[in-house]
């Protein structure tokens, strides 16, 4: 089985918000020191759905990041848990692109790695959160995506997905080669073992220009945007806060049962 | 005085070759260049009455006139003013912008009519100076920089003194010293450095110095690859100036009665570097940024920590 | 030497922060404090299949091959973890001690069931005396036909009450020098004539009397040399001082972390308190504390590693970090306020862990002392 994982590099989601500022003027966020890269969560979840497989049936997977001054020691995290090869689309020319421009350049490498039976991505990325590029690549590709998947099984060719909805989950099969968008449900994701984080300074990352994958440099990046961000802003949050009361705990919580329902959120 | 040339070119030379290299006309590297490689005199004009670490506060003035600018206003603490040839000054051409920037950079001659120098004594001895101008007279051609841009260029020029003042190599000599010192004196009939209280205190000092060593490693470490030493740079400075005044006040301990003895004076030991130290170094900890300044700027920018906000009434003079 | 991990240590370090972050939390912190074992199992089995507990032993005795640097790496996040557990006594001086001195027979048995997490070891050295000079070992091993009969008391023996086998430093000469006779024995704390009482400590870290109650241990169990334990004893702990440095650096960092993050979010007067410039000064001093403590910590691993003489430079690392440490955590105490003295916050347990780290393996004053030896005084 020939996989390959999708990954971005993006400032730590859980940093605290108040580290994160917006330049009005320019509709852009403002460049921050204090908050460290990491692998988009999702997209860690996509790694630990490939290397699942891999466990399973064996195979090689293939990783591909796009950006500029990509953090070795962030991307080549999924080279420390299991796969096989890095692939970065590190050029100026590639960054400030929108869903379909990635999607675009990451197709367009994909073409080039050639032999693949499945593709992982993660469900959207933890910075933008639009969740489109999975869907844009399968399009280009023209092969079948599946979407917010929490459990991907290989089986003779085909694949089985469990497929998060609202109140539950589906079974759906797809044949190879397909692409799958992954979902937190998929579970906890490894740790690197000490071994395998060494290992991974052997395995360099292999460089690819827009040239190098035949881009047209029209599409890619900035140059290939069809969306316009119009206004980028952080929302006001504004809480209160009301202590219900009661005689005994038991009144608590019915008190508490009644308010939720009167302001409708059960 | 021993470390003179090396306490007052810490705070006086060597910033305005890379300055002129960097923010001169074609012309004005041509004129300036030739003359401070063959050793031209500059003194640092920056701090007056009322602007010390509120450096942007600034008042003197140098008003257009023709091609010309006229100054008037004073200076303090020009160390060297009275040997120098020019003055590198940070002057106000325009009174109506904000503080920040209404300042350029301009060079006057020292030697110039309505130029007057006179002598500020430090308590180690040393000469410094006020600089008075009275209606001088000086070429616009002498502005380093656009105009209004002298704050940021002094900035500038401030961060190399800073990074200068760091790389002081005296600790570690007086800490040697006072090493050598303890082994050799006896006191009571035993050496210094078998009391225990002594031998903490040498230890400790020479553990500081290594201390010192490894942030002047550290900045240029970040230096060579491009990172942001806006909030590690001072740390050298600091660290550097309250170890050199701890050393000698703690030399002084470790010398006794001996330690008050002046060079030159009768009995006097280690030529008398910890008595001059003593108050040499006191400068350290104000002298090319107070510390009190520079703990708020490594607070704010290396670990985000607010700003202290400005008042919103100026307080009256 | 460089004032940065490589890539692959950072990995690790990135790594160790996400694992601890999920496996350690601070309740677990709190719980093992309280606790007699003081050693989550499934933590401790976790580590070791990611290949930490053997990280710095060499592959052959089922280790990592890993380096001092990559060591310190992984302390860095224990220490920010205020990781539980018997890490020190087992992995570093127990295992270390054997290491560099078992024979290779000990090595085989031993170090793979460490790195597997299958055994417990613990070192005895100090006694009621509160010192770590030779001078301070009293108790005594004497030779009985193919045996030893360890008689004596040690004291401050850390995880003794779950260890598998205890290293007793025991004197078994007379010597010139109290640095001659003595000598490490490998004890199966099963043996008859050992009783073990756990202390209460500060950190609630298990330090533990062990009583030695004509105790008969096989000539085969010696380590290293008969008489000879001294010298390879002072490497080992050495090179373990290191690593306990790094520990504290990482916990140092996070006091620091903690009160900077308090000081932007705290309200006061209208204003963060962090905008107070006095707040700045606190904040200002103790970033280069921890500063100095990485930077001594770094160059004392990086020469070790390098196999450079490195005996001021573990000096000055121990003597700095452990007093910044605790000043950095007091600093956290002081701009954490009143939030910061409850039980549910964690600057306590960084606090309480400064005091119990400056204490351990000798203080300020002990590596000042050393220091001024090592400078000719």
């Amino acid at each position: 089985m020939n996989m390959i994982v999708c990954i971005k590099q993006v400032l730590d989601p859980e940093a605290p918000l108040s580290s994160f500022k917006i330049d009005p003027a320019t509709n852009t966020m403002v460049p921050v020191t204090s908050v460290p890269f990491v692998i988009s969560p999702f997209d860690e979840q996509a790694v630990e759905a490939a290397l699942k497989i891999k466990d399973a049936k064996g195979g090689k997977i293939t990783v591909i990041s796009l950006g500029v001054n990509l953090l070795r020691d962030v991307v080549k995290k999924p080279l420390s848990l299991g796969a096989d090869e890095l692939i970065l689309l590190e050029d100026p020319a590639f960054i400030g692109g929108d869903s379909w421009s990635t999607a675009y350049a990451l197709a367009a490498a994909i073409k080039k790695v050639g032999q693949f039976d499945l593709i992982f991505c993660g469900r959207q990325a933890a910075d933008s959160d639009s969740g489109q590029v999975g869907a844009c690549i399968a399009e280009i590709l023209g092969i079948p995506q599946v979407s917010v998947a929490k459990k991907v099984e290989a089986i003779d060719g085909k694949v089985k997905v469990d497929k998060v909805t609202t109140d539950g989950y589906e079974v759906v099969e797809v044949p190879t080669p397909a692409l799958i968008t992954v979902s937190n449900e998929l579970g906890e994701v490894r740790f690197a073992t000490f071994k395998g984080t060494m290992a991974s300074k052997k395995k360099e990352p292999i460089i690819w220009k827009p040239a190098d994958i035949g881009a047209e440099p029209a599409k890619i990046g900035a140059a290939g945007r069809r969306i316009k961000t119009r206004k980028l802003f952080q929302p006001v949050r504004d809480s209160k806060c009301e202590i219900i009361g009661g005689e005994t705990d038991e009144d608590k919580a019915a008190n508490l049962a009644k308010k939720l329902v009167e302001v409708k959120l059960i | 005085m021993l470390w003179a040339p090396g306490l007052l070119g810490g705070l006086t030379g060597g910033v305005q070759g890379p300055i002129i290299m960097q923010h001169g006309t074609p012309e004005q590297k041509k004129e300036w260049l030739p003359k401070i490689a063959a050793g031209a005199q500059f003194a640092l004009g920056y701090t007056e009455p009322n602007a010390g670490t509120d450096l942007a506060s600034l008042q003197i003035r140098a008003a257009k006139d023709g091609n010309d600018y006229i100054l008037n206003g004073q200076k303090m603490f020009s160390t060297g003013a009275h040997n120098a040839r020019y003055h590198w000054l940070a002057a106000r051409t325009n009174p109506e912008m904000p503080k920040h920037k209404g300042v350029s950079m301009i060079i006057a001659d020292l030697t110039a009519p309505g130029v007057t120098v006179t002598k500020l004594t430090t308590i180690a001895g040393d000469r410094t100076n006020e600089v008075f101008y009275d209606n001088v007279r000086v070429p616009q051609t002498n502005r380093i920089g656009p105009e209004g841009e002298g704050w940021n260029i002094t900035r500038s020029a401030l961060a190399a003194e800073r990074g200068d003042l760091g790389t002081f190599p005296w600790p570690k000599i007086l800490v040697d010293e006072l090493i050598q010192y303890a082994k050799e004196t006896k006191r009571n009939g035993k050496p210094l450095s078998e009391d225990p209280q002594i031998r903490q205190t040498l230890a400790q000092l020479s553990m500081d110095v290594s201390v010192l060593r490894l942030f002047g490693r550290r900045l240029n470490y970040m230096i060579e690859k491009n990172q942001d030493i806006s909030w590690s740079a001072p740390f050298s400075k600091i660290f550097e100036s309250e170890l050199s005044q701890r050393i000698a006040n703690q030399g002084m301990n470790i010398m006794g009665l001996y330690g008050q003895l002046e060079q030159g004076s009768k009995y006097a030991k280690l030529k008398g570097h910890i008595e001059l130290a003593y108050l040499t170094m006191v400068v350290r900890s104000f002298g090319g940024g107070s510390n009190l300044r520079l703990r708020s700027d490594i607070a704010t920018r290396g670990m985000g920590l607010p700003r202290e906000p400005q008042l919103a009434m100026p307080v009256k003079k | 030497m460089d004032f940065d991990y490589n890539d692959e240590q950072k990995m690790l370090k990135q790594g160790a922060r996400e694992f601890f972050e999920k496996e350690c939390p601070k309740s677990l912190v709190k719980q093992m404090m309280e606790d007699e074992k003081g050693n989550p199992p499934e933590l401790w089995k976790k580590m070791s299949q990611l290949g930490w507990l053997g990280l710095i032993y060499p592959e052959k005795y089922g280790g990592g091959d890993g380096n001092m640097i990559d060591l310190i790496a992984l302390e860095e996040e224990m220490g920010r973890a205020c990781l539980p557990g018997p890490f020190l006594s087992t992995v570093l001086l127990s295992g270390l001690f054997i290491l560099h001195n078992g024979s290779e027979e000990q090595k085989k048995e031993i170090l793979p069931k460490i790195a597997g997490g299958q055994l417990i070891l613990t070192l005895a050295l100090t006694e009621q005396s509160d010192s770590y000079e030779a001078s301070a070992v009293s108790v005594e091993a004497k030779a009985e036909k193919d045996d030893y009969i360890i008689d004596g008391t040690k004291l401050f023996v850390p995880d003794a009450q779950i260890a598998d086998y205890i290293i007793c430093i025991a004197r078994t000469k007379k010597g010139d020098k109290p640095e001659d006779g003595l000598t490490a024995f490998l004890v199966d704390r099963k043996t008859p004539g050992i009783t073990i009482t756990l202390l209460k400590t500060l950190a609630g870290d298990k330090l533990c009397e062990v009583v030695f109650n004509k105790v008969k241990v096989s000539k085969k169990n010696i380590i290293g040399k008969l008489d000879q334990a001294w010298g390879p004893l002072q490497q080992t702990l050495q090179q373990v001082k290191i690593a306990q440095c790094a520990e504290m650096v990482g916990g140092a960092q996070r006091a620091l972390e903690l009160a900077a993050d308090h000081a932007k979010k705290r309200i006061q007067f209208d204003r963060p308190i962090g905008s107070f410039p006095v707040i700045h000064h606190l904040i200002a001093n103790a970033m280069m504390d921890v500063d100095a403590c990485k930077f001594l910590t770094y160059e004392a691993a990086w020469k070790f590693s390098e196999g450079m003489p490195c005996a001021k430079e573990i000096a000055m690392a121990k003597a700095w970090t452990g007093e910044a440490y605790q000043r950095t955590a007091a600093m956290g105490h002081q701009v954490l306020g009143g939030i910061g003295y409850t039980l549910d916050g964690e600057m306590h347990l960084y606090f309480r862990r400064a005091k119990s780290g400056e204490l351990t393996l000798g203080d300020g004053k002990f590596h000042r002392e050393a220091l001024a030896k090592e400078l000719g005084m």
